[in-house]
């Protein structure tokens, strides 16, 4: 997949639109589903998602492999979203009154979901990157230190405190929760 | 895993964009076609503007050549790169420009770090 990847960004890079549509629906759900859970507001993930892929057409010979290429989207998508922190924090007022409100839910309850979605906006953005990436999107902690250009040892402790404190807000012991989250 | 992480797992995977979705790649193409087309109305600006500096100031050179063959080259060739300013940034020209650009700046790089 990585090979194909590198292979895609070469011919994006040589100008392949058909390349660029490939790439854009293999990897869209990796970096619009870390992003959804990055930004509280589901407007500017979308906005930064779409930035994200049009850097990539505009920059694909960029790519130096060493990492996989969604590590790359990623860390390119955690780049700009950085960026739009700033704005984000002073929207957040307005945007708080969206956030309560119950979107449509599959699988989990809509109490479950609200309650982990306000104690993820409530992690330092740092934390929340590293959760939404490693238990969210399935990356490993090396891919998720490769995107956020942190170290692993970081990483491991954001995911665990950041865990423990979502199982905290789901009703659980957060002192218990949080050491077994460490201990893996 | 506990019933706990289990409602965690599923809370967290709740909102996730689909697999496939070709709205939101539409989208991304709409907006590089907006952004290609504001840089190309740029950069047709600054050439229109560049060329009519050009044109005034070659067309005031060409009325002091003597006529004959000269001047009528001198106009020629005034209109032409008039003509190739006007329609670079409709042709992709800039594009191509750009990459080349960057394509020798990598290559400068690369040259650079390897001179001892």
């Amino acid at each position: 997949m990585d090979s194909d990847d590198a292979a895609l960004l070469a011919r994006i890079h040589d100008g392949s639109e058909r390349a660029f549509n490939l790439l854009i629906d293999r990897h869209q759900q990796a970096v619009r589903g870390f992003l959804r859970r990055l930004m509280a507001s589901a407007a500017d993930a979308e906005d930064i998602a779409q930035d994200t892929f049009l850097a990539v057409w505009e920059g694909a010979g960029g790519y130096r492999g060493g990492s996989s290429v969604r590590s790359w989207l990623c860390a390119i998508a955690w780049r700009k979203a950085r960026s739009a922190q700033r704005a984000w924090f002073r929207r957040r007022a307005r945007e708080s009154a969206w956030q309560a409100e119950p979107a449509p839910v599959e699988g989990a309850s809509p109490e479950d979901r609200l309650a982990v979605r306000k104690a993820l906006m409530a992690l330092p953005i740092e934390q929340r990157a590293a959760v939404a990436l490693c238990l969210a999107e399935g990356f490993s902690h090396a891919e998720a230190a490769e995107a956020l250009g942190a170290p692993l040892g970081t990483v491991k402790s954001h995911v665990a405190r950041g865990r423990a404190r979502l199982l905290e807000a789901l009703g659980g012991d957060s002192w218990q929760d949080g050491a077994e989250g460490v201990r893996r | 895993m506990t019933d706990l992480e289990n409602r965690l797992d599923q809370a967290l995977k709740a909102d996730s964009p689909p697999p496939r979705d070709p709205m939101f790649r539409i989208a991304v193409m709409e907006r590089r076609t907006r952004t290609m087309f504001k840089r190309r109305l740029m950069a047709a600006s600054a050439l229109a503007f560049a060329a009519a500096i050009v044109g005034v100031a070659g067309l005031g050179a060409v009325e002091t050549l003597p006529d004959g063959a000269g001047r009528l080259a001198a106009i020629a060739g005034i209109g032409a790169v008039l003509a190739a300013a006007m329609a670079a940034p409709w042709l992709g020209g800039m594009q191509t420009l750009r990459r080349l650009a960057a394509q020798a700046s990598w290559a400068m790089r690369s040259a650079t770090r390897l001179w001892p």
